[in-house]
């Protein structure tokens, strides 16, 4: 039932877990410096970088997020196969 | 902000416990603990010095500054 | 609400199937400044503090919850194939017969989370000043934690968490300062 992962799983997944890392640093540092122009700035960057990535990812993989918030369900219900985070 | 003998600061501190003559365990020598590097900084300032985004997930902050690393300071003890 | 992503917020390895390291780490999971508490926390003060605020505590409870996701992907690892044998020689016999290998929100002793770990006090300095308690206890028992384990790949998830607990505890001092410099309020004096 589990989806195929392979190399290529681990390393976009590497790469989303990097760029949405910095957004997560930089949003709650924005949440105590919110005039900060240049981080905000970066924010905004990392952020872009981070849907552009997902899309790829999620066409290979499947839906990263619930509720119909990913970018392309896709042809068929894949939301429910795994593997799922813990188990990869 | 900054402490006060940059020269010589170390986030790991230490110190020994009294060891007297009825205690049964020989003396572990140094006590360890840790002074975090947010504890001198009371408001961050902007623009400070961050890691690539790799290297900021394997370190656990953005922030050079806010950069602690950990390593159980009793390891060389073991016989 | 809250929607969830399929991804760990780091990648959790660990080295051996080692069910006595999985008994320690409950304390993350269900102990009193493990990161089930630290979520709920957080999550509920962020409801009676200042505006100025309520952004902070809401993105650092969210975080919590990926720990305990990590917190929970360790353990579950770290038993997944042990025996009964196993588990009995690893101190998790009492875990065992009320459980099989299911996680459950205790600490490493097998006490059960309770909400008195946590307070909502109302007054803003107060819970923050709890909050900053509850990030540097954490931090102490992530390194009883990294002292006491063997294993390098699980040291290294453990790190990770350990230097979030320093970032938070900063964010939540700046909260502090925040609070103490408004100056949109009119001083009486």
């Amino acid at each position: 039932m589990a989806k195929q992962i392979d190399d290529e799983y681990y390393q976009l997944m590497g790469q989303i877990q990097a760029v949405d890392f910095v957004l997560v640093e930089l949003t709650l540092y924005l949440d105590t410096h919110p005039g900060d122009q240049q981080a905000l700035q970066q924010f905004n960057q990392y952020s872009a970088y981070s849907r552009q990535i997902k899309q790829v990812f999620e066409q290979k993989y499947g839906p990263l997020f619930q509720f119909g918030v990913s970018n392309d369900p896709g042809p068929r219900w894949d939301w429910g196969r795994g593997p799922w985070p813990w188990q990869v | 902000m900054q402490p006060e003998n940059l020269h010589h600061f170390t986030p790991v501190k230490s110190y020994r416990p009294f060891h007297g003559p009825f205690d049964p365990c020989p003396p572990i020598g140094k006590k360890y603990y840790r002074t975090p590097p947010n504890l001198y900084m009371n408001f961050q300032p902007p623009n400070l010095e961050q890691f690539p985004p790799h290297e900021a997930l394997m370190r656990g902050t953005l922030w050079k500054a806010l950069y602690d690393y950990y390593e159980n300071p009793y390891r060389e003890r073991k016989s | 609400m809250w929607v969830y992503e399929k991804k760990l917020q780091y990648p959790v390895k660990v080295s051996t199937c080692n069910p006595t390291l999985a008994k320690y780490l409950m304390e993350q999971y269900g102990g009193a400044d493990g990161e089930l508490a630290a979520a709920l926390r957080y999550l509920n003060q962020r409801y009676t503090i200042p505006d100025k605020v309520i952004g902070l505590l809401t993105d650092i409870g969210t975080e919590e919850f990926a720990h305990l996701e990590m917190i929970a992907t360790m353990v579950y690892k770290l038993t997944k194939d042990a025996t009964p044998e196993q588990l009995r020689e690893a101190g998790l016999g009492d875990h065992y017969v009320n459980h099989d290998s299911a996680l459950y929100y205790h600490n490493a002793a097998g006490v059960p989370w309770t909400a008195s770990y946590i307070q909502a006090k109302g007054d803003p300095i107060a819970d923050l000043y709890e909050d900053i308690a509850a990030e540097e206890k954490a931090r102490a028992t992530y390194q009883w934690l990294i002292d006491i384990s063997d294993d390098p790949d699980l040291n290294d998830s453990l790190r990770f968490l350990r230097e979030r607990e320093i970032v938070h505890s900063m964010r939540f001092r700046e909260a502090v300062e925040i609070l103490k410099e408004d100056r949109e309020q009119k001083k009486i004096f």
